[in-house]
């Protein structure tokens, strides 16, 4: 046992209980428990973004990819960023201007079906789980490593901390948290980076030199690739790309701010801030490949995924590792705070408040209802966790990216934009793109080894055109036959609301005129 | 001098219905969405959205998947430009360049379209006021 690490740790632990002590004298109701009440300021949610998105997949996964693989690892750093331009310019300013609590919320708006609702929720709860576990397992690894208890103490005590700040804080606590986090995050990145550099006069060329005088040309260029391999380049950068937009605990957080406006700032701070991050990966990556190096890396992880608490230990011994390790911690909780929120959201506001019981549900039976959810979600992802500590981290993550793409996103976009969009569109989009990408990763290498049906590890390249192919299709064949017809809003005024925010009221009370 | 409180329903409150009955009704509400979609302040919102995403979008993705699609199947960026470091490296750096100039260059438009959803605001409640 690391003696710094387990300060860290408690003083991580000890900050958050805090913060979610203090918030949880603001989480009064419903809608402070989903979204903070709506009045989160943009810069504190761009912030909260960041720390809300980068994950352990980010922080641990990419820099052990890049250590090991060298360019190939970086993919997924430019793929999470230009991430944020699908989510700038096509969906975060009509998800706030249209949604309320969650992201069925938002489609439901315009299909007020209990259907449509939910297979969104369930969309919701396959993609935040898929990620939770990721985030558990990647978490149970570290604490097992460095704290030397073993892995079923680590996934519980997670899971008791996290029902904690869900139940007391809401969402308060959870952006607060986040916004801890993307501070320590940032911090603890740009000191390993310092670190790196500073062997290097702070060139950061000479530092790729020495990575290829230890390891060859290959370590910064592209592979070379066979048809199927290049292929799967493609079909990963796809799900990378389109999957952030689709991704309910990052959606939600534009649910906390108060306008378009605000949403819109909230993007460019993140942007900044997760840019600047990606940028220093290939830092960690190619520092922890030379000073490290390789062989010890997969000594310690076959993954990788140890890279960046290693390279702490190798530049600033048990004190720096001890820092950096509190660090991927709060890493973790930041982001499995934010996955338990809209998880609990899908099962509470969308299954509980709105399928059961028809949205006659009064503000007391929301809140507890949440909170309830809230535990159960935690319970559900730690036991879950308990029997997958074998499953690959990133794999997980790139599932969830896959399922984000295939299943949320076409149906999203198609309510936005599309007039003719219709309920049998968006429920057979939605269940196309989840069992496409969740059956075509069954089948895949990952699962099935050397006998795969399904040759690429990324199901991205068939299953997200599959999703935009079921929304189309299920309207087109839908179409006339859709009896749920009548109970649609009327696109005009969707369109005018995504696209201007303007609530109700505004333009039925504006400006005095005489009575003719 | 007209009365600074007095609130523009719609055809239903010149037909003498109380608020709370208004509010009930869904198909008049309808019609102040109809009226704002048709307002001039509102094509021109479009026109300017449409103009600058459809094209931002089509030239980000493009630059996006330029990169692994002529990574994964050409050698065009296997070579060395500065130092040892590839052109493939120099293009997936120009992406986080593209990204945050993109981001800026939709803010300072988002900036401007916020005036023009005032305009609609103002256009649909005079275009109300007219129809009664």
């Amino acid at each position: 046992m690391n003696p710094v690490a387990f300060a860290f740790f408690l003083a991580v632990i000890a900050l958050t209980l805090l913060v979610t002590y203090w918030a949880s004298r603001r989480n009064v109701g419903a809608s402070t428990h989903y979204v903070a009440g709506g009045q989160i300021k943009g810069w504190q949610n761009g912030l909260a973004i960041s720390g809300d998105y980068l994950s352990a997949a980010s922080f641990l996964g990419i820099a052990g990819a890049i250590a090991l693989t060298g360019f190939s690892g970086f993919y997924l750093s430019v793929g999470f960023l230009v991430a944020y331009l699908v989510v700038l310019l096509l969906v975060a300013e009509p998800l706030r201007n249209l949604g309320k609590y969650t992201v069925a919320d938002a489609l439901t708006s315009r299909f007020n079906l209990r259907r449509v609702r939910a297979v969104a929720a369930l969309n919701t709860i396959s993609i935040s789980m898929f990620y939770m576990l990721a985030q558990l397992v990647g978490a149970g690894a570290i604490m097992v490593l460095l704290l030397d208890i073993p892995y079923s103490v680590a996934v519980i005590g997670i899971g008791i901390l996290m029902t904690i700040y869900i139940v007391a804080g809401g969402m308060i606590a959870t952006t607060w948290i986040q916004i801890i986090k993307a501070v320590l995050l940032m911090a603890g990145t740009f000191a390993l980076s310092v670190g790196v550099l500073a062997q290097f006069n702070f060139n950061p060329l000479a530092m790729f030199e020495a990575a290829t005088e230890q390891y060859g040309m290959e370590a910064v260029m592209p592979p070379e690739l066979d048809l199927v391999g290049g292929l799967d380049v493609i079909s990963l950068n796809i799900a990378l790309v389109l999957g952030t937009a689709g991704l309910p605990h990052i959606l939600i957080r534009f649910l906390t701010v108060p306008d378009a406006k605000a949403a819109r700032n909230s993007v460019i701070v993140a942007t900044w801030i997760i840019g600047l991050f990606y940028l220093m990966t290939p830092i960690l990556g190619y520092g922890a490949a030379i000073f490290v190096g390789r062989d010890a890396i997969v000594e310690q992880n076959p993954a990788g995924n140890m890279a960046a608490p290693q390279l702490a230990q190798a530049l600033g011994g048990d004190i720096f590792l001890g820092f950096i390790t509190a660090v991927a911690f709060a890493t973790i909780v930041a982001v499995v705070a934010g996955l338990v929120i809209a998880a609990s959201g899908a099962f509470a506001h969308d299954f509980y408040t709105n399928v059961i019981k028809g949205g006659e549900a009064s503000e007391r039976e929301q809140f507890m209802a949440a909170r309830i959810a809230a535990v159960g979600v935690s319970i559900g992802a730690m036991l879950l966790a308990l029997g997958a500590r074998e499953f690959n981290v990133a794999f997980l993550v790139a599932l969830a990216f896959a399922v984000a793409a295939s299943a949320n996103l076409p149906a999203i976009l198609f309510m936005i934009f599309w007039k003719r969009f219709n309920t049998i569109g968006a429920i057979t989009g939605m269940l196309t793109g989840l069992i496409s990408s969740v059956g075509l990763v069954l089948i895949s290498p990952n699962v099935m080894g050397e006998s795969a049906i399904y040759p690429l590890e990324n199901p991205g390249i068939v299953s997200i055109p599959l999703g935009f192919l079921g929304c189309y299709i299920g309207t087109l064949l839908g179409g006339k036959r859709d009896e749920a017809r009548a109970l649609y809003t009327p696109y005009e005024k969707i369109y005018v609301q995504a696209n201007t925010g303007i609530r109700e009221e505004e333009i039925e009370e504006k400006e005095p005129a005489p009575r003719s | 001098m007209p009365d600074l409180n007095y609130r523009i329903y719609n055809a239903g409150e010149a037909r003498g219905d109380n608020d709370t009955d208004f509010k009930k009704e869904p198909a008049l509400s309808v019609n102040q969405w109809e009226r704002a979609a048709q307002t001039s302040a509102f094509h021109e919102l479009m026109r300017s959205k449409r103009n600058f995403i459809i094209p931002a979008t089509i030239f980000f993705m493009a630059f996006y998947f330029g990169l692994p699609t002529l990574a994964a199947f050409t050698d065009l960026l296997d070579v060395q430009v500065i130092g040892v470091l590839s052109l493939a490296y120099i293009y997936a750096f120009a992406q986080f360049a593209m990204t945050w100039i993109l981001c800026h260059l939709y803010l300072s438009r988002a900036n401007r379209w916020d005036d023009i959803v005032e305009r609609i605001k103002r256009e649909t409640a005079r275009k109300g006021a007219e129809s009664q």
